[in-house]
């Protein structure tokens, strides 16, 4: 820690740049939006709104260090000793605690002159310890209690006991006495003082004499959870990650069935009760359960609304073929990161208003479970983050979320869960950390007279989905079980399936002999092929017959399904504003019919564009700034113009990977300028960006920037 | 690979038949777990809240179950499902229903919140009396029945501590000679003693008319036993006089025939359920005498009104007996609540295994319509439909060339439409026995059934229960209830009496293909297929004339 800094601002440009981006990583609130300065970051950490996010995130050990460092010097500087005298403990812990609200810019300056920002004082209210914060030295009572201690307390015994109940009942907090029986005796003897709002208190000098100079009675600086018998670490993981391989299981079903079973949205955004009983039942599962997958299906726009009728998407079908593991992280992460929950009527799941406080409530959950704490997760919750406002009734039901998406195993945390609590989300590591957990996949099945296919454990999911497409899914969980039927099997027959190939199919993957009923049902039903085939076309493309055709034959339209119907006309099952928009990505004018809506930007897009900017590469900005002699730049290249689409796209692309791009943008006076910028976060339609040009960091709308070129 | 079982999330428990551990886990998830179906692969069983309660009445603790499924799980068991199965059984006993020596029948709690919460339903307010305490409520005795049925509606099923009425004693000892009980009938009668109420399931020709003689031997008090015609009175009569002390004069009947009432008295469900100007004229027979046992022969047949009265006899020991406990209007939790929980169950393919049921192939015979048929099928009303394809002449045919293939052999043909049977009984020249035949008519012709006097009989659904025809040896179905399941296992059960010589039994379904004849067909095989018996299926022009691809 740096000494004798003069300022906050002053305290911050000293500390080193590990120290620095350590700041921007532990407070968000100082980060976005990212700082111009060093006196703007000091202003931003010691800003009201600010400092109380902070606290949120404090462990009652670290709120009782700080509240203590409140109470202690009220208007000016001390020591790490004066604190552990204070707390009655060991200097050591305190200093380490100290050390971490030091690094969160809570506390600024070193050494014995320890400061305390304005804003945390603020936070903690008036009296902080149960203490008044102003000295008054020179009541001759506090001069009794502070120069002859026993005679102090000679004096207090002659007290009638109505005044000196009052009194001890008091010297803990708050400080302010009401007008009962026995002040005006402490009035007459100097025991009270008043502050300028009238209030009537005990003087902090009094307080702490009687208090043997203590500030808090029972200071708590470690976790008190840590001495219950710790979990055995990886005990869950196993059987967590069979529940991981059932949720993935289960969403496969429930989205699967959404082609059979319509799920619409009335006026109010719920799903018709009636539909979403019928898809529960269809899936074999509660309605709570689907209302969970539709909420984190949705979240992994894995399902979307098309015309009111929620289908699975584009982005599904292209995720379908990744291993398990893989798709199981992005639901994973999706649940983790969706600000919705499952609401009381789970039709209202989709439709029911954001809480954007979820996501800091399932990563608190995890931290718990991770830390052993299922036991008494509201214990833990209380000495972890005891400011967090989190009922009983949340915790049990994300903790239930969590069992579900198998990150837990009855509230033990399982290798998924331990991965998000350490604060990494990438979605490759978590499927990385359950993927050796998973259980290993069969494609083998038992075909029984009674016409079902069992497979004695988790069946490849391509494998499911093609025994889905004709039998009838009868019951989940490691094994799964299918029932043929006539309904089923014409149903697949219709939809163009070939009987008898699939029952050679089946024959390849049977360790049973096929039953001949199994045989002549498919025979049967198979023999009445319909002559017609349906496909959907949701868009169609026209053109010259040869640009069509080399469009239908680029593999990297595949996700959009293309097909040359005729010469010179292309179908395609997808929504015209995500061809419009694969298509423009990939360098194709595309004319839209009038009245059409331009091309949405994609969600991945938008999703990228949200992540939080990287603290290292700020903290670089802000001594760019420091230095304010911009680089002499290469002469600007003339710039192509872009579209908005193409715009976003390589800000997002440089945001997130750390390059520099030339940017053509309208100045604030309308002056068209060209500057080398490198994007540090891209939000809420503005480009927040460090001017090489400039030396300086500034934010830019996007709607201002007209031509763009990488570097 | 390691344990033999599959705990499946939607609570169904899959049990390989191969595994080695296959006979110990089945021990151990019985007490617990229903079995569903068991074709020869995969036995399915399922957990029930039911199931889990009458497990806990069993003194089965759920920390036991847990324990149970965990030891034989192959995979992980899902958490919640464990969760799930502690709370169900943490459910169990804590309403009591008992005697108190002051109000006589009480219903009380330890925990007065889950009294407040059962008194407060408008079902349970007629059937319990004044509050004593904060813990106890007075329960009117004929409402036994009737509010644990409620309770465990209610999700809170009482522990029934108000025991039986022993009933008037009666000496009745099983007979000795060259016979013994077998280790399931063993099995069964000990089951359902230890509980006092339940339902036995053996399959059809196993010996269920045993387990209840058994049963009212080890009582020894007066039994009432309820059978689904007169005939099947007369086949208990006999049996009961064969294996017991029991003679002639201990045993009445009390039919459309006859009304004695003796220490074992045998009543039709059918004179039970008759009315005269809206009244059940013999329900009292329940009343007639102070009876220790009541036995419900074929308890999936159970009538409504008996089971109306059923709930008021909660304090006599009842035992229920079928081969398949598959009722169509799907009360099959009624028979559980009201008779009580099932005590025994054996899969049909393992007592075959052991050799006391006879083995039985099952064939469909497919017959197809002429293209006139075909017409006239085509534009038939939806509810005639079923009629002319089950009345498909090529059925004739086919039963005329499966008889000579079983020449001088035992064969049954059963039907369900009378004309198609008197046509057939006609051109075969066989006897017809329908509900319309005398019962001193229908018993002279299975008399001479049994002793090979005649070799082809054609019945009605009358023969569908309780005949004994120990030496029939090949059924042909020409026509069912529609798609009922329980009545074709129960014709299969017509011909699964062990045969002297072994030999295997036959039964064939003969289904005009492409119609509502054969859709229902499939679904009367399915309680058969899921009890491992699998259909091979056949054209009927290869059998009349040879499959040419052999």
């Amino acid at each position: 820690m740096p000494t004798r800094a003069r300022s906050l601002a002053e305290d911050l440009r000293a500390r080193d740049d590990d120290a620095l981006a350590r700041l921007l990583q532990l407070r968000p609130d100082t980060l976005r939006p990212v700082p111009r300065s060093f006196a703007d970051l000091a202003l931003r950490a010691n800003s009201g709104p600010g400092v109380v996010a902070a606290l949120d995130d404090l462990t009652a050990a670290h709120l009782g260090v700080l509240e203590a460092a409140c109470a202690l010097a009220p208007a000016g500087r001390f020591a790490v000793a004066d604190l552990a005298r204070g707390l009655d403990t060991d200097p050591d812990a305190v200093e380490v605690v100290v050390a971490d609200l030091y690094d969160r810019a809570l506390l600024w300056g070193g050494g014995d002159d320890l400061r305390v920002p304005s804003a945390v004082r603020d936070a903690m209210g008036p009296y902080p310890c149960g203490l008044d914060t102003v000295v008054r030295e020179n009541l001759p009572a506090v001069r009794l209690a502070t120069d002859d201690p026993a005679a102090f307390s000679d004096r207090l015994a002659l007290a009638p006991p109505a005044a000196r109940d009052l009194l001890l009942a008091h010297i803990w907090g708050p400080p302010t006495l009401p007008d009962v029986p026995g002040r005006d005796w402490l009035a007459d003897a100097d025991f009270m003082a008043t502050d300028e709002a009238g209030n009537v208190l005990v003087p902090r000098e009094i307080a702490l004499q009687l208090r043997r100079g203590l500030l808090a009675l029972d200071p708590v600086l470690a976790d008190p959870s840590a001495a219950a018998p710790p979990t055995q670490l990886h005990a869950a993981d196993a059987p967590a990650a069979h529940a991981a391989d059932q949720f993935l299981r289960d969403t496969d079903r429930v989205i699967q069935q959404l082609e059979r079973v319509a799920l619409g949205r009335q006026a109010n955004g719920a799903f018709p009760v009636r539909d979403l009983d019928t898809l529960a039942t269809a899936a074999g599962l509660p309605k709570e359960g689907v209302a969970l997958i539709l909420a984190v299906a949705h979240a992994a726009q894995w399902v979307d609304y098309d015309e009111d009728r929620l289908r699975p998407t584009t982005c599904y079908e292209t995720e379908f073929p990744h291993a398990v593991a893989d798709r199981w992280a992005t639901l994973a992460l999706a649940w983790y990161q969706m600000d919705r929950g499952v609401p009381r009527e789970p039709a209202r799941v989709l439709a029911a208003a954001p809480d954007p406080a979820l996501p800091a409530v399932r990563c608190l959950v995890l931290t718990g479970l991770a830390a052993g704490a299922a036991r008494d997760l509201t214990g833990w919750l209380a000495w972890f983050r005891p400011r967090a406002d989190v009922t009983g009734a949340t915790l049990a039901a994300v903790t239930a979320d969590a069992d579900a998406l198998g990150l837990c195993f009855g509230g033990v945390a399982g290798a998924g869960a331990r991965y998000l609590a350490s604060g990494a989300t990438e979605a490759r590591e978590l499927a990385a950390a359950i993927a050796p957990d998973l259980p290993e996949l069969t494609d083998r099945l038992i075909l029984q007279a009674d016409l079902t296919a069992t497979s004695l454990g988790p069946l490849h999911p391509g494998v499911e989905r093609r025994l889905g497409d004709m039998a009838e899914w009868e019951s989940g969980g490691a094994a799964t079980v299918y029932r043929f039927t006539p309904a089923g099997i014409r149903r697949a027959v219709a939809q163009g399936i070939d009987a008898t190939a699939f029952l050679d199919w089946l024959e390849s993957l049977s360790a049973t002999p096929v039953p001949q009923a199994l045989g002549v049902l498919m025979a049967d039903e198979g023999a009445a092929t319909p002559t017609l085939t349906a496909h959907s076309a949701m868009t169609v493309l026209t053109g010259a017959a040869d640009a069509i055709a080399s469009l239908a034959a680029d593999p990297s339209l595949a996700e959009l399904g293309l097909r040359e119907v005729a010469p010179g006309v292309i179908v395609s099952p997808v929504p015209l504003e995500r061809v419009s928009h694969v298509l423009l990505d990939n360098g194709h004018q595309v004319a839209l019919p009038p009245g059409s809506a331009p091309p949405v930007l994609p969600s991945g897009a938008t999703a990228a564009g949200t992540a939080a900017p990287d603290p290292r590469r700020v903290v670089r900005s802000l001594r760019g700034v420091e230095r304010g002699n911009p680089a002499t730049d290469p002469a600007p290249p003339d710039l192509a113009p872009a579209g908005p689409a193409q715009i976003h796209d390589a800000l997002a692309r440089a945001a997130a990977g750390h390059g520099q791009l030339w940017l053509t943008f309208a100045s604030e006076d309308g002056e068209r300028i060209t500057h080398l910028l490198e994007p540090l976060d891209l939000a809420a339609g503005d480009v927040c960006a460090f001017d090489h040009s400039a030396g300086e960091i500034r934010t830019i709308p996007l709607e201002r920037i007209v031509a763009i070129s990488s570097v | 690979m390691s344990g033999p079982l599959i705990v499946q999330s939607d609570k169904t428990l899959l049990l390989e038949v191969d595994h080695e551990q296959f006979v110990e886990c089945r021990n151990a998830i019985a007490p617990f777990a229903e079995l569903e179906r068991s074709p020869e692969h995969i036995h399915t069983y399922r957990m029930t809240d039911l199931g889990l309660w009458n497990a806990g009445a069993a003194g089965y603790d759920a920390e036991q179950v847990v324990d149970t499924l965990i030891t034989y799980s192959r995979f992980p068991v899902p958490h919640s499902l464990l969760v799930e199965v502690a709370d169900t059984m943490s459910r169990y006993g804590r309403l009591q229903l008992h005697h108190h020596p002051a109000h006589g029948l009480v219903l009380s709690s330890g925990e007065p919140a889950i009294l407040d919460e059962v008194l407060h339903s408008k079902k349970v307010q007629p059937m319990v009396g004044e509050r004593i305490d904060r813990e106890t409520v007075r329960v009117h005795p004929s409402e036994r029945g009737r509010l644990k049925q409620i309770l465990v509606a209610l999700g809170w099923p009482a522990e029934d501590l108000a025991g039986y009425v022993d009933g008037e004693a009666h000496e009745i000892a099983l007979a000795q000679g060259e016979w013994s009980l077998r280790d399931y009938q063993k099995q069964a009668v000990d089951g359902f003693l230890a509980g006092g109420s339940g339902v036995v399931v053996l399959p059809c020709g196993s010996g269920k008319t045993i387990v209840g003689a058994a049963a009212m031997a080890d009582l020894s008090a007066t039994t009432l036993i309820l059978v689904t015609n007169t005939v099947a009175a007369r086949q208990w009569k006999a049996e009961l006089l064969r294996r017991t002390s029991l003679t002639d004069e201990e045993i009445g009947e009390y039919s459309g025939a006859r009304k004695e009432i003796r220490p074992v008295t045998i009543a039709t469900y059918q004179v039970l359920t008759t009315r005269r100007q809206g009244e059940y004229q013999h329900l009292d027979l329940f009343d007639a005498r102070d009876w220790g046992l009541i036995i419900y022969d074929e308890v999936h047949l159970l009538p409504a009104p008996v089971f109306r009265f059923t709930a008021d006899i909660q304090a006599r020991r009842r035992l229920g007996l079928t081969a398949t406990l598959v009722r169509e209007d799907g009360r099959e939790g009624d028979v559980f609540g009201l008779i009580g929980p099932k005590r025994y169950d054996a899969p049909w393919r393992e007592i075959e295994a052991q050799g006391w049921i006879a083995p039985a192939e099952c064939t469909e015979v497919r017959v197809a319509l002429t293209d006139s048929e075909r017409t006239v099928y085509a534009v038939a009303e939806f509810e005639d439909k079923y009629r002319l394809a089950a009345h498909a002449p090529a059925k004739t045919r086919i039963v005329r060339r499966l008889l000579a293939e079983h020449e001088g052999e035992q064969t049954l043909i059963i039907g369900q439409y009378l004309d198609q049977l008197e046509e057939l009984a006609e051109s075969l020249a066989a006897p017809l026995v329908t509900g319309k035949t005398p019962v001193r008519e229908r018993e002279r012709l299975f008399e001479a059934f049994r002793t090979g006097e005649i070799t082809t009989l054609v019945v009605s659904k009358v023969a569908n229960f309780s005949v004994d025809l120990p030496e029939a040896t090949v059924a042909i179905q020409v026509s069912g209830t529609f798609g009922s399941r329980q009545e074709e296992a129960q014709r299969l059960g017509r011909i699964l009496r062990p045969k002297a010589d072994g030999r295997t039994a036959h039964f064939y379904t003969i289904v005009t293909r492409e119609t509502v004849d054969a859709e229902f067909a499939a679904k009367r095989q399915r309680f058969l297929a899921e009890q491992g018996y699998a259909y091979s299926i056949v054209a009927g022009d290869d059998l009349l004339y040879g499959d040419p691809t052999a």
